[in-house]
């Protein structure tokens, strides 16, 4: 970071980096000073700009318009690309979670040790969103997961063993409309996460994904939203949820509030605090949304044009991963349940 | 949101387009390539879906495609190589400067296409060093020596009849 005259030499690659504006800044600055004193070097390295501009000027001409064929490609990806942002999302999700904890919580704390427990939890949320999003809309993957008597057992049982306390049920959302639809173990990084679908009498579909992870240490309600998604992670110890679905914040939250005292081993130390939401939206700046308990019957069905209003307050998503590079698909295979009762302890 | 993923797709169409004709120098060709690359991002949906830079993955897309073509006219030999194709670039001769610009063509014409490329896509389609050397499946040392030895030989070339930093203020 110190500034000096020249840190290395310049080299070739300097020149056309410095061309194209791809140098560090610090680099930039070592090269422009070296260029001032060097016409010969100076006069090159226009050169190689003028390049540039030339070729916009040869090829930048209008185009014909689109041949029809050629139009029709472009839908059918457009489609594709739409469905990818279905599938996908929750990668935006992920990102956006990241940087509410980095504005939230940066003051507290080292920022590499906030960036590694962001990027933690981002790759939690963003399986979350895989899971939700690769099952949620696909009636017959909806079929596969409900849950009869037998998987019931199993799946409570998965959930005991991840959450550290047995016995656990499913958690209940029948005061907020939501009826448990259905349920599965999906892998995650080697391991068995739960993936529990809620459904209320709307239509609307929520996702409820539990999983371990390798940090330790509580982690209060954290809210990202995208293109109407909205998601809210937590943390007990090693245990982490993400509740997900296509909500306003305001009726997640209510869930998450829901949800979380439900899943907490037996000790009341590691509760939540669901009041000190880590958000980069104006969580606190809405009047609280009524008890729970209060309309038990009342569905809450937030109209999508107002979840896709807080969709627009998030800041633009980093990408999860470097640039240009292609992930791997979204894995999503369902583990069978009924194979895993032998993992309750 | 769908009408903002409709724009990003129809400008990363354009930049392949405008690509495809620098590269082969013929505007038949060039949509033929493009329309050959869409095919291609279409044959891999799955894939496609997963992509996180959409335009380097459609370029890269675009170039295997170029590459398949080249390979095929090779195979069956007595086709007019591209290069020689320069002079049907979209420029109307009586613009001030239309000349000296067709000299640059000439020159990118004649340089090796690896280079060719490299020039494109830095220089025109301003993509990353990285990105180009995803898209050219390529080191991105490679992709500095051949940016390198691209730009150098066209400056000696286009520096020889007249200092092309003069040809250039004058078109603008």
């Amino acid at each position: 970071m110190t500034y000096r005259p020249l840190s290395s030499p310049l080299t070739d690659e300097d020149l056309h980096l410095y061309v194209d504006g791809q140098l560090a800044p610090e680099r930039q600055a070592e090269v422009e000073a070296v260029l001032a004193t060097m016409p010969e070097l100076r006069r090159r390295v226009d050169g190689y700009r003028e390049q540039n501009i030339a070729l916009h000027q040869l090829y930048d001409a209008p185009l014909p318009a689109m041949p029809a064929e050629m139009r029709a490609q472009v839908d059918r990806l457009r489609h594709a690309v739409d469905r990818r942002r279905r599938v996908r999302h929750g990668f935006g999700v992920a990102a956006g979670i990241a940087l509410c904890i980095v504005a939230g919580a940066a003051a507290h704390r080292a920022i590499e040790s906030v960036e590694t427990r962001a990027d933690q939890i981002a790759a939690f949320t963003s399986r979350a969103a895989t899971a939700h999003s690769l099952y949620a809309d696909d009636r017959a993957a909806v079929a596969r997961m409900q849950v009869g008597e037998d998987k019931g057992a199993a799946l409570a049982a998965a959930l005991s063993n991840l959450t550290g306390a047995t016995p656990m049920q499913a958690p209940d959302l029948e005061p907020l409309g939501f009826r448990l639809i259905g349920g599965q173990l999906v892998p995650a990084q080697g391991k068995a996460a739960l993936h529990y679908l809620y459904e209320n009498g709307a239509g609307a579909r929520v996702s409820l994904y539990v999983g371990r992870t390798t940090e330790d240490g509580s982690v209060d309600f954290t809210f990202a939203s995208r293109d109407g998604m909205s998601a809210f992670f937590w943390r007990h110890g090693a245990t982490a949820f993400t509740l997900i679905g296509p909500m306003t914040q305001e009726a997640l939250l209510d869930m998450a509030r829901a949800v979380g005292p439900q899943l907490v081993p037996r000790q009341p130390a590691g509760q939540p605090k669901v009041d000190e939401v880590a958000t980069g939206a104006p969580a606190t700046a809405q009047p609280a949304a009524p008890a729970p308990a209060a309309a038990p019957s009342e569905p809450r069905t937030p109209a999508p044009a107002a979840a896709a209003d807080k969709a627009a307050d998030m800041p633009a998503p980093a990408e999860p991963a470097a640039k240009g590079e292609i992930p791997p698909p979204p894995k999503g295979v369902p583990v069978d349940a009924g194979e895993t009762k032998q993992t309750n302890t | 949101m769908a009408d903002s993923i409709e724009m990003d797709l129809v400008r990363h169409v354009s930049a392949l387009r405008r690509y495809a004709r620098a590269l082969t120098g013929s505007e038949h060709d060039a949509d033929d390539l493009v329309q050959e690359c869409l095919a291609r991002a279409l044959g891999r949906i799955g894939l496609f879906r997963g992509v996180t830079n959409v335009r380097a993955y459609l370029f890269s897309m675009l170039h295997n495609a170029h590459i398949d073509r080249m390979k095929a006219v090779r195979r069956r030999g007595g086709v007019v190589a591209i290069e020689g194709c320069a002079g049907e670039l979209a420029q109307a001769p009586e613009q001030p400067g239309a000349s000296e610009l067709r000299d640059v063509a000439r020159a990118m014409q004649d340089l090796p296409e690896e280079q060719r490329e490299v020039l494109l896509l830095v220089g025109l389609e301003g993509m990353s060093y990285k990105e180009t050397s995803q898209i050219l499946n390529v080191p991105i040392g490679t992709v500095m020596s051949r940016l390198s030895r691209g730009r150098e030989a066209l400056r000696q070339r286009l520096a020889a009849p007249a200092s092309p930093r003069t040809v250039l203020r004058r078109v603008k």
